[in-house]
């Protein structure tokens, strides 16, 4: 490969990674395998490089998302249990505040690992939503845009997610 | 980034919310490992490294041991410009030296 399609291929990543990445995390709630189904994609990217090349800037996200998918159904073909009971994000977050930030307070622990569990319990379609928004930072336009559906839709879905955790948090407290 | 939610509604969730987004978005070094990697997988044709392995050379304080690296150090030019670039991570490499030779036991 030359050093010119070398920086596309940086450039393609950087530009999409992170939505891909969210996309991948809010259907695995896992991140070793959103991570490793990141890398899947791109390592198909790369061996299909001349259908890229054909394909338009403004549709590459869908044909990357497409890929995606279907690593995705792969995995999923391999294992059942998606987003587990005992949620390995819960842990890796224990783990991550234990290890990056000592300071923070038991409470501040505990608190994050309530939110993550509630966030586990949304129903697939409001998790995926809500991790796109937050983890890959992307507009209500631009999740209309990737998942095919109106903004406002998408708008009320984050509502509807975030009165979802409201509640389960709330309930907990009790 | 989030500014066309309802934010306003659930102020104290949504400081919350934007913490955990964050703390589960990819690190540049893991990205960066990631992207590495399926470069190198593509370039050799090969299957790629283990995302453990990438992750174990990525994450600070990464456990780089001799033992880890020698049979890995030897595989091409991608794995010593991944380390490179680690190393551009300001990750302490105590065991190796900076002209990337193959470390001694």
């Amino acid at each position: 490969m030359s050093p010119t399609t070398t920086q596309t291929f940086n450039n393609l990543y950087q530009a999409h990674h992170r939505v891909l990445y969210a996309y991948l995390l809010g259907q695995t709630g896992d991140k070793e395998s959103a991570s490793d189904l990141l890398q899947e994609t791109f390592v198909r990217v790369w061996k299909h490089w001349d259908d890229l090349e054909r394909i338009p800037e403004d549709r590459r996200r869908f044909w990357l998302l497409a890929i995606a998918k279907n690593r995705l159904r792969d995995l999923q073909r391999k294992q059942t249990t998606l987003w587990r009971t005992e949620s390995t994000l819960r842990e890796q977050l224990k783990t991550q505040e234990a290890a990056g930030n000592p300071v923070k307070s038991a409470e501040t622990q505990e608190l994050h690992a309530r939110l993550t569990e509630a966030i586990c319990q949304l129903p697939e379609n409001l998790r995926l939503i809500l991790t796109l928004s937050l983890v890959g930072e992307m507009t209500s336009a631009d999740i209309g845009a990737l998942l095919e559906m109106p903004a406002t839709t998408v708008r009320h879905k984050l509502r509807q997610a975030r009165i979802s955790i409201s509640q389960t948090l709330q309930r907990d407290e009790i | 980034m989030t500014p066309d939610t309802d934010a306003q509604e659930f102020p104290e969730l949504e400081s919350l919310l934007m913490a955990w987004g964050k703390e589960n978005r990819l690190q540049p070094h893991e990205a960066e490992g990631i992207c590495l990697n399926a470069l190198h997988a593509g370039n050799l044709t090969q299957e790629p490294l283990s995302y453990q392995w990438w992750r174990d050379i990525f994450t600070p304080p990464a456990p780089l041991s001799p033992a880890l690296l020698a049979p890995l150090w030897q595989v091409d030019r991608f794995v010593q410009e991944a380390m490179a670039r680690a190393f551009a991570f300001n990750i302490k490499q105590p065991t190796l030296n900076s002209t990337f030779s193959i470390p001694s036991k």
